[in-house]
């Protein structure tokens, strides 16, 4: 389905300020009902493997809870949020930096397909074939922001795209979340920024954004007690093969089976050769 | 008169017999003449053969002189015509008898001979059809004295030579050597004792080296993925009498035998790199010439930063890589160049190298990272079994020495043997050496795999850690780890293991 929305159309729409005339749509335009809990998902374009893990474990959680995750179809943050929420079965809105009718394609157009065929959303205020300006993608980050209950940063650098985003929902009075970060990594410097000058909210789980809704996702954060000595020695930090068959003395080639059993039962991820625990099947 | 001395042409990695004719007429005006479609290196023949022949002590006939390659209608290229050419005037000059035996070498101008490219290739041809004498240049005599049927006369100058077909004095034969002693005194000249930690790293090398798998190392530069992809031949198991003759038959006819040298004796590593031209890498060009996948032959072709190579030359490997040879048509004809090679890759993460970097922040986006990887083709990545993230080593652990000392190559590659055996017996005379050359049919045929591990496979589907064309790769591993361990079934953990060196779908 697409068509046009007029400004008063949706309520949700009255919390997008500065105020626009209408919005191009394609697809379940009901996900801008009332009653539903829209939750912005925004990051930098660059993601490191911190940034994918967060969103790998968190936007489950937000898809058992019926939540929409909302963002902007940049590639990075954005689309990994978009695509996550998609293979888990979530329904997910992208509000589009460039005209409603413009063609992407490759890995953009598959995931724009996934998006529509899931029950999703795409957004944009701008008709026709249009293509994206330096001025039209800061200008849609006041939608994103808009139309959803709270905003969540996974990442974002000093001069990133979602800072914008935060000062929108700031002045939106929207509920603002940051994910922190080392201090020593680039990409988190812009989401510590916001936490240090109290624009956000720390959110160190995904509960913490959960809980705000009064919602709960449905599984234990911690799934299981093993004391599996693998299990025990990544507590402490990420390893890589070679780290934990010398630290437990252990030859590599028991480690890796022993590290295939622990990610098929979803306790160990893997990223760029290193271990850690958590869920993150690629 | 005329003489008509026996001579042989070398043609890609095969030989045929060339008898050179030369008439030396009474009468007609001075002239040197040759026939038979002479290329350029032979029609220049003329000029050193002339000077050759007056440096020597001898009289160059001042008649009409003819010579004719025989059979005419191919073409002939190469110095290896000088000698036969050289002894044929003087033999139909009247000032030697006219000789028995094959005459093959490059002449030069003060009469000494010197080396020339495929000498073991003419010996071989010798010795399948009716054997006998050959001279050669002393300097590439060596690759003929492995060779049976043949007494091979080693040529220092064609004075000497002259003196030995006149009767005068002799030339001495030269003793025969057998290959599997040369081979077993060959040392690996890479120790994976050498390298520090990578445990996980020389694990995967062994498995590669077991079952004959292509692999892919991925990290960040410095973490010594060259350095692992270099050891790879030493823990392969020793050539045999025909993997060693078919090797030294490429070098030879490319021209890459060492001074004195009578066969390769280890593995090939061939590390080409990523500007070499496609000619370079598969081989090819006008007169066809094997290329590096070709000298890799029964050894390791390492391409390091793999994602830098053009895709048309990624794309090339194919073929070898399935069949073990490479055709190549020309207008000429058609020339195979064997090319059995096991592939090493070596890729960064990224763009910038440092993804995934303990210590250094990776600088690149998303976009340009799922871009790099996209630069190695599908079809190619479907031909890797084993793909390992090497991460980089702490420099403590380089400079503290607190590391466990490791296996040397020796030990792994008695392992290595050991499980090469098994997979032998397996496959029978089925035309499948090693368990990488499986196909899914044969994987069926042979494999038998636990009803536990069957549902590890399963579950690893539904988690989507394992694709359906990755499927087929773990089994293959994991009968190569089996094999290893000398299990005759596929278990659990052999199974828990290959997944860890599956293909990450990003």
């Amino acid at each position: 389905m697409e068509g046009i929305i007029e400004k008063n159309e949706y309520k949700s729409l009255a919390g997008v300020l500065p105020q626009v005339e209408k919005l191009y749509f394609k697809g379940n335009v009901d996900l801008l009902n009332d009653g539903l809990i829209r939750l912005a998902v925004v990051g930098s374009r660059r993601v490191s493997d911190y940034g994918r893990w967060v969103l790998k474990n968190w936007i489950e959680d937000f898809v058992r809870s019926n939540m929409i995750v909302v963002s902007g179809f940049m590639y990075g943050v954005d689309q990994l949020a978009h695509r996550e929420c998609v293979v888990k079965g979530g329904k997910t809105i992208a509000i589009l930096g460039w005209g409603i009718g413009r063609k992407v394609s490759g890995e953009d157009e598959k995931l724009f397909d996934q998006i529509l065929d899931q029950g999703g959303l795409i957004l944009s205020e701008y008709e026709g074939d249009m293509s994206g300006t330096k001025w039209s993608f800061p200008r849609r980050n006041r939608i994103v922001s808009g139309i959803s209950d709270a905003v969540l940063v996974i990442e974002a650098g000093l001069n990133s795209g979602s800072l914008i985003t935060a000062k929108y929902a700031v002045n939106q009075e929207k509920k603002l979340f940051a994910v922190p970060g080392g201090i020593d990594r680039e990409m988190s410097k812009g989401t510590n920024w916001l936490i240090k000058n109290c624009k956000a909210e720390v959110a160190t789980t995904s509960r913490d954004v959960l809980d705000i809704f009064g919602l709960n996702s449905k599984y234990q954060l911690s799934k299981s007690d093993t004391t599996d000595p693998i299990l025990e020695l990544l507590k402490f930090g990420d390893k890589s093969l070679d780290e934990i068959a010398s630290v437990l003395r252990i030859d590599a080639n028991v480690v890796a089976a022993r590290l295939t059993e622990l990610m098929l039962m979803g306790e160990v991820c893997e990223w760029g050769g290193k271990y850690k625990r958590g869920v993150y099947d690629s | 008169m005329i003489a008509k001395i026996r001579s042989a042409a070398v043609f890609g990695v095969s030989c045929f017999q060339v008898e050179v004719e030369v008439d030396v007429a009474e009468k007609g005006f001075p002239a040197f003449n040759i026939v038979g479609l002479p290329e350029r290196s032979v029609a220049e023949a003329k000029e050193r053969v002339k000077t050759a022949i007056v440096n020597s002590g001898m009289d160059f006939p001042n008649r009409r002189i003819t010579v004719n390659l025989a059979p005419a209608d191919i073409p002939k290229e190469g110095s290896a015509y000088d000698l036969p050419i050289a002894v044929g005037i003087l033999a139909a000059d009247g000032q030697i008898p006219v000789p028995g035996g094959l005459f093959y070498g490059e002449l030069s101008l003060d009469g000494g001979l010197r080396i020339t490219k495929g000498v073991i290739l003419v010996a071989i041809h010798l010795s399948d059809h009716e054997g006998g004498r050959m001279f050669v240049p002393v300097m590439s005599a060596n690759e003929a004295s492995v060779i049976r049927r043949v007494e091979v006369y080693p040529v220092r100058c064609l004075k000497d030579l002259v003196l030995h077909l006149r009767g005068e004095s002799n030339l001495v034969e030269l003793n025969k050597i057998e290959i599997s002693t040369l081979i077993e005194t060959a040392t690996c000249d890479f120790d994976l004792a050498e390298i520090v930690g990578q445990e996980g790293a020389k694990r995967v090398l062994t498995i590669s080296a077991a079952g004959g798998h292509n692999l892919l190392f991925s990290g960040p530069p410095g973490a010594g993925k060259s350095m692992l992809a270099r050891s790879l031949p030493g823990i392969l198991p020793q050539l045999s009498r025909d993997e060693c003759l078919e090797i030294t038959k490429i070098y030879s006819a490319a021209g890459m035998m060492d001074v004195g040298q009578a066969i390769i004796r280890r593995r090939p590593f061939r590390s080409p790199h990523h500007s070499t031209s496609l000619v370079g890498l598969v081989g090819g060009g006008t007169k066809p010439v094997p290329g590096e996948i070709s000298l890799a032959h029964f050894g390791v072709l390492f391409l390091d930063e793999m994602a830098e190579f053009s895709r048309s030359m990624v794309e090339s490997l194919r073929q070898p890589i399935e069949d073990g040879v490479i055709e190549i048509s020309r207008s000429q004809g058609k020339v195979s160049f064997p090319a059995c090679f096991q592939l090493v890759g070596a890729v960064n993460p990224c763009p910038c190298g440092y993804l995934g970097h303990p210590k250094i922040e990776c600088r690149c986006n998303e976009r340009e990272i799922s871009k790099y990887k996209r630069r190695l083709s599908g079809p190619i990545l479907d031909r890797i079994d084993l793909h390992l993230f090497v991460p980089p080593v702490d420099t403590s652990e380089i400079v503290g020495g607190s590391v466990l000392q490791s296996e040397t190559s020796e030990n792994v590659r008695a392992r290595v043997q050991k499980a090469r055996k098994r997979q032998e017996e397996r496959f029978g005379q089925s035309g499948v050496f090693a368990n990488a050359r499986m196909s899914s049919k044969m994987i069926r045929e042979y494999c038998v795999v636990s009803d536990e591990a069957k549902n590890m496979l399963a579950l690893a589907m539904d988690k989507q850690l394992l694709s359906a064309r990755g499927y087929f790769k773990v089994i293959r591993v994991a009968q190569t780890i089996a094999d290893l361990e000398g299990s005759d079934s596929i278990e659990v953990a052999h199974v828990a293991e290959a997944l860890q060196y599956r293909e990450r779908v990003f």
